[in-house]
């Protein structure tokens, strides 16, 4: 790495350490409900509307049924939104209706806060649907992720044992997440982005004549839509010319803004944030950057609060960014160093003052290797997906870490809420182990870890890989599976690797080269999403349900400090030996075995 | 074709909310459980 991508490594992250402290005290305050009194007096009548009564804190069991009970009518919302949203208002470029298994998809990737997009904004979606199925579930799957996060910190904070395992109100949770965290920073940031250049109208897309008439390779297609192939299985295309270009339009800051903020990564246009019209300048792009990591990075710090012991949220912070930096120093250098094959044909790679060197395929060319890289790994360490370069044309090992990153359970800051109650439960099988070690009960903050929260915890840990590797081996056997990959071979093992990797993990970014916009896909993927999202969620509020159910126990000189740098090496450690005994085998398959011919 | 899709966000809900369900059974003492 050169000194400019240190330099902004380190910007970046002092950044976010200034913006991240305050705010983590501030939704300490809103987990232990200390609002100021305006605000509960104006949220008091959403609480009427609705029927709710914001002092009643709810059993675990209650809490989880009503959360899936909440996302699936969303799901069935988003599918109803894109089914009817040709005979629906708003819809300038008269958008058809989509398709029964693309809506399908569509709206559980958003329900789950994955923001898998086998489909292009611009050309599918009508504006309607954007803003109130899309940009609603952006709010509400991201405030569902952070309220879990709350119930879990709750459940650790408990100090008297009820035996009854209240964890607090989803109804409350959500609301107040909603209207006092990512609404108002949501608004200020499409107000930002919308200085920066990122258009906000509902105008009709607009026709604009070229300055030249470009010539392009057309992908033939179909009669089902789908890229034809010959013998070699390569694309057929054919040559065509155009004169006039249409300028997609539509209400982009706005959902920018919650898309970054919530984790989301779903762009409102096919490019996502490598078009300028959602990511136009710079500083607009450290700017997202730093919207992804916010509020997962603020949880941490609300984790010590709520808790009451300030150290344990630095701990866990201090954790994801170790594993954050190392992933940095993997991709930066693994994309600078270019493409062997390039070399021999006289193709200067190297970094000068003319170039940026390296290997520039599939970059963001108007940031260059450092903040595309850079980008890469924000976005696959939190939960989020948006893009600015094509992971796909990334070098093996340059890619591999963005899937690595999300292979190790989106825990390396991870998605809003997801990031801290995933890395939680990892804080806890740490403690188990070192338990076994020591031979003692194992505790994590006064609270005894048992039996029972090991067997959730198991859970927890294992769903995503399980969906993951099952769901990758059954579209490699699948002819339907195999259909979708534009580069067999390795690579091609890669991109359906990915793309279980993403959906099962709930980040939602694309390999790219994987036709997946077919219903194989769509309902594979839409699988892994929910159950991905849904099968670790609930066992995350079980654990917390039964300790808050358990008495805190006072420290003692035989506890084990979970605060400390040896208690931080031993959670990098678990996280990391979980992931690679879970996939090192596929991985092995796919960008080791690219590495290595292309290096041979 | 609306209604097999319908219906599997409907069967993933149940799949689900029969998860919570097992997991309160799991919770019990094994003496207590159904």
């Amino acid at each position: 790495m050169d000194s400019s991508a240190w330099g902004l490594l380190a910007l970046f992250l002092i950044v976010l350490g200034v913006l991240a402290w305050p705010l983590g005290r501030y939704l300490a305050a809103l987990c232990d409900g200390r609002l100021p009194r305006w605000m509960q007096r104006a949220e008091a009548p959403l609480y009427k509307l609705a029927g709710v009564a914001p002092g009643q804190s709810m059993h675990w069991r209650s809490y989880a049924l009503t959360l899936i009970a909440f996302n699936a009518i969303g799901a069935l919302a988003v599918y109803g939104l894109q089914r009817l949203q040709a005979v629906l208002p708003l819809n300038p470029a008269g958008m058809a209706a989509v398709s029964p298994d693309s809506s399908f998809n569509t709206a559980v990737a958003f329900v789950t806060n994955t923001n898998w997009q086998g489909y292009a904004g611009e050309s599918t979606m009508s504006y309607l649907t954007q803003m109130l199925g899309l940009t609603v579930q952006n709010f509400l799957s991201a405030a569902t992720g952070i309220a879990v996060a709350f119930a879990l910190a709750r459940g650790f904070a408990a100090r008297r044992t009820d035996g009854k395992g209240f964890v607090g109100n989803f109804w409350v949770d959500v609301t107040r997440i909603t209207v006092w965290l990512l609404l108002p920073i949501s608004f200020v940031l499409a107000i930002f982005f919308a200085g920066q250049g990122v258009i906000q109208n509902l105008d009709a897309y607009k026709t604009v004549t070229t300055v030249e008439a470009t010539a392009y390779q057309n992908p033939k297609l179909d009669a089902a839509g789908q890229p034809l192939k010959d013998d070699k299985g390569n694309a057929v295309t054919e040559d065509a010319t155009t004169a006039t270009q249409t300028l997609a339009m539509g209400p982009v800051a706005s959902q920018e803004a919650i898309k970054m903020l919530g984790t989301n990564g779903g762009g409102f246009f096919n490019a996502n944030s490598a078009h300028p019209y959602e990511n136009p300048t710079a500083l607009a792009n450290f700017v997202q950057m730093l919207a992804i990591f916010l509020i997962p990075a603020a949880l941490c710090f609300t984790f010590g609060r709520v808790v009451g012991d300030k150290r344990q949220g630095w701990a866990i912070i201090a954790a994801m960014t170790v594993m954050f930096v190392l992933a940095v120093i993997a991709v930066i250098p693994a994309e600078q160093v270019g493409n062997p094959l390039l070399s021999p044909l006289g193709v200067d790679q190297a970094s000068s003052v003319l170039q940026a060197g390296g290997n520039m395929e599939g970059k963001e060319v108007r940031f260059g290797i450092t903040a595309s890289a850079l980008f890469a790994a924000v976005t696959t360490a939190a939960s989020c997906g948006a893009v600015i370069g094509m992971h796909d044309s990334f070098t093996p090992l340059g890619g591999m870490v963005p899937m690595v990153l999300m292979q190790l359970g989106e825990v390396v800051f991870g998605g809003v809420g997801s990031g801290l109650y995933g890395m939680l439960i990892f804080a806890i099988l740490a403690v188990f182990i070192a338990g076994l070690m020591i031979g003692r009960t194992p505790e994590y903050l006064g609270k005894k870890i048992e039996t029972h929260e090991m067997k959730l915890t198991s859970i927890a840990i294992l769903v995503t890989p399980i969906l993951v590797l099952a769901g990758t081996a059954l579209a490699v056997i699948a002819g339907a599976g195999k259909a979708g990959i534009a580069n067999p071979g390795a690579h091609g093992f890669s991109e359906i690797l990915y793309a279980l990797t993403s959906a099962g993990n709930n980040n939602g970014s694309a390999f790219a080269g994987l036709s997946a916009n077919t219903p194989f896909y769509n309902a594979l993927l839409a699988v892994a999403m929910w159950f991905g999202r849904f099968g670790v969620i609930v066992p995350v509020l079980a654990i917390a349900g039964s300790l808050a159910a358990k008495k805190r126990l006072p420290v003692t000189a035989g506890t084990m400090p979970t605060h400390g740098p040896l208690f931080v090496t031993l959670l990098i450690g678990t996280v990391l030996l979980v992931g690679l005994l879970n996939y090192v085998p596929a991985l092995a398959l796919g960008p080791v075995v690219e590495h290595l011919m292309l290096w041979k | 074709m609306d209604f097999v899709w319908i219906a599997a966000i409907a069967v993933m809900w149940v799949v689900m909310a029969e998860a919570v369900l097992g997991l309160c059974k799991l919770e019990a003492p094994k003496g207590e459980r159904k």
